[in-house]
């Protein structure tokens, strides 16, 4: 029974701790020690080999890590957490519903659909403004917009909610 | 000694660039910082440095009373604008003149002349330069548009008239599409240079971006610095760039250089300049634009010629002659820049905004970094996200690229997330490897695999080093009750394996 699952990159992989300082991933064992230079960067020494590791973002469980010029997004979960998602993912194929949150701060400059249109995933919905290049949100899959809750001219967070696709 | 002190009217990389310039030649530096900016590295790096007090670029790097204000109080004699902002802007050259201070750049009438895209291509046509089928005049009605470009015939190009890096262009295929590119071109440019005026241009297939550095000083002296190919662009903004062209050869050289000298002579040009021009498949050139102000891929030009292009232009200004002529000049080596934007590549390149949390910039022999940011800094939405650029120079384009690979392989930045690994895409890149590529590189070969495609070649090793770095945090933090450092964690219960 695996201690852990991890999403990289959208790829699942199983992790087991068997032994202090031994780890397994997907049937691979590997020796490893690691270090904290400081809370963003670590040296891990995996077998003989040593990655320089830069933890570019994240919580406990989400992460971004740069290592060697290559991004990795990865999510962490525990064995209970697993259960639960896939207990989630059944009730998810039911409600088919996706919320868009603006990826930073900016402007609304036009919003080219309305609630109730169909979009093709990778079609654009809104142009927003920021650092001076108006950036095209497009919808990341096929779908219909449920809802829309930002308004041409205004201002958004990072985070904020922008539609509803479903 | 040229200046006592000089004014940076700019931020970022550009001008820490200037001030090491300048302290190089015992000139002293005044920064000036928006709000967002009051800790900036440049803020830092400057002698002195004064608020411009505000946050938007109008009210602060482009604020004219302000900037020559500060420049009075400070006892600068001189102002450098480094690039965008208020570097292209006639008006801004004859401010600072008429406050008895010297532009480190060039002439407010050259600038006029060159600064308007659609005056720079009657010049050309006067001067027999070959310029890109289109619109010598602004285009003011979206009708007029339509008309031109069935004319002319579809893809055309709607750009800015006073543009640049690809604010206010739009490329549009059809009848159909042309109203909404338009106005969000005339939007564009609006905000970002402060007029809407847009003008039109055939599209050219598969070009590549060939641009050709010049210097010239205020007796009538002109030299070229050789060519620069910018052609790895996104959205038309360049992100990798690299001189000598991998394709040039001396005979074409020859006549592009040329070229881009009598483009500069034409209207009377002193200080750095930089003529760009498309080159097609069978190296016709066509002038595009001049920038009359230093380029932000200056540094490869600096690394194959030997030549500080600030200094020169500080010299320049202060009324010197240029110091060598065009013999002195030789062509060394290959130099490739890359450009370190904040930006996430699978959402759409969207800006990444936050604070730096850490930063290890690469070194190493024939490396150079020009950076504009440092653990601390905030990257915020209000100006261009380009961090840093990573500029290595090696004997030939091939130790260039697996010098630059290296660099890009080392560099450590933690806070926000970057373009590092598509830097590192299109270094493995068998288009961009030949040196036969386009401007179209990316769209052509990069962006069908996006999202998350071109990540595919990762190897399985670093994918697991990446597994385990995350599994073995997470575990740490599920089984620690404190805030004990992850090594001191493995010291206690003595778990280090001797191999």
């Amino acid at each position: 029974m695996p201690d852990y699952f991890v999403d990289i990159n959208k790829k699942e992989k199983s992790v087991r701790f068997t032994a202090p300082g031994e780890i397994e991933i997907d049937g691979r064992l590997y020796h490893y020690r690691i270090e904290e230079i400081n809370e963003n960067y670590y040296l891990l020494r995996l077998n003989n080999k040593v990655y320089k590791i830069n933890k570019v973002l994240g919580d406990k469980s989400n992460s971004l890590i740069l290592i060697e010029g290559k991004y990795f997004e990865i999510e962490v979960r525990t064995n209970l957490e697993q259960k639960a998602r896939q207990v989630l993912s059944n009730v998810k194929q039911k409600s088919h519903h996706s919320l868009i949150k603006s990826p930073m701060p900016g402007m609304v400059l036009k919003i080219k659909k309305n609630a109730g249109d169909e979009v093709a995933q990778g079609e654009s919905i809104m142009i927003l403004e920021a650092m001076k290049m108006e950036n095209d949100i497009k919808s990341p899959f096929s779908g219909v917009i449920k809802d829309i809750y930002v308004d041409e001219g205004s201002a958004v967070e990072k985070g904020a909610k922008l539609f509803l696709i479903g | 000694m040229y200046f006592n002190k000089i004014l940076i009217a700019n931020r970022g990389e550009i001008a820490v660039r200037i001030i090491r310039a300048a302290r190089e030649m015992g000139i002293g530096s005044v920064a000036v910082f928006s709000d967002p900016d009051k800790s900036a590295l440049h803020v830092k790096y400057a002698d002195e440095s004064y608020p411009l007090n505000g946050i938007s670029a109008t009210d602060t790097y482009l604020n004219i009373p302000k900037l020559l204000e500060i420049a009075k109080i400070s006892g600068a004699e001189a102002v450098h604008p480094g690039y965008g902002f208020l570097s292209e802007r006639a008006h801004f050259i004859t401010a600072v003149e008429e406050a008895g201070l010297v532009f480190i750049g060039p002439s407010a009438n050259s600038v006029e002349m060159m600064g308007s895209k659609t005056g720079a291509r009657q010049i050309m046509k006067k001067n027999r330069v070959p310029f890109v089928p289109g619109t010598t005049e602004p285009v003011e009605a979206v009708e007029e548009a339509t008309a031109f470009a069935s004319k002319i015939g579809y893809p055309i190009l709607i750009k800015a008239s006073a543009g640049g890096g690809g604010k206010g262009m739009k490329k549009v295929y059809s009848d159909s599409e042309m109203e909404e590119a338009f106005f969000s071109a005339k939007r564009e440019a609006l905000s970002a240079f402060g007029e809407s005026a847009v003008y039109i241009e055939k599209f050219i297939e598969n070009p590549k971006h060939i641009e050709v550095q010049i210097l010239g000083d205020k007796f009538g002296n002109y030299v070229h610095v050789f060519e620069r190919e910018c052609s790895v662009q996104r959205r038309h903004q360049k992100i990798i760039e690299e001189a000598p062209s991998p394709v040039m050869d001396s005979h074409t050289r020859k006549k592009i250089t040329e070229t881009a000298l009598n483009a500069a002579k034409a209207c009377n040009y002193y200080n750095a300049g930089t003529i760009e021009l498309l080159m097609d498949e069978k190296k016709n050139f066509y002038f595009l634009e001049m920038n009359t102000r230093l380029q932000v891929e200056h540094p490869v030009t600096e690394l194959i010629s030997g030549i500080d292009l600030v200094k020169e232009q500080i010299k320049i200004a202060a009324g010197e002659k240029l110091s060598f002529s065009q013999k002195d000049l030789k062509l060394t080596g290959h130099a490739i820049e890359c450009r370190i934007y904040a930006e996430d590549p699978d959402n759409n390149f969207l800006p990444s905004t936050g604070r730096i949390t850490f930063q290890r910039l690469p070194t190493g022999p024939g490396v150079r970094v020009d950076e504009g940011i440092e653990a601390g800094s905030d990257v915020t939405m209000y100006y261009d996200p380009m961090l840093s650029k990573v500029i290595v120079h090696g004997s030939d384009r091939h130790s260039a690229v697996e010098r630059m690979k290296i660099a890009l392989s080392s560099y450590s930045i933690t806070g926000v997330q970057t373009n590092l690994s598509v830097l590192l895409w299109l270094l493995n890149n068998d288009s961009f490897l030949s040196g036969k590529y386009s401007i179209n590189l990316l769209d052509n070969e990069f962006f069908p695999l996006v999202p998350g495609k071109w990540k595919e070649c990762i190897c399985e090793e670093i994918e697991d080093a990446a597994t385990a770095f995350a599994a073995i945090l997470r575990d740490h933090t599920r089984n620690s009750s404190n805030n004990v450092r992850l090594n001191e964690v493995m010291l206690e219960n003595n778990w280090c394996n001797e191999e």
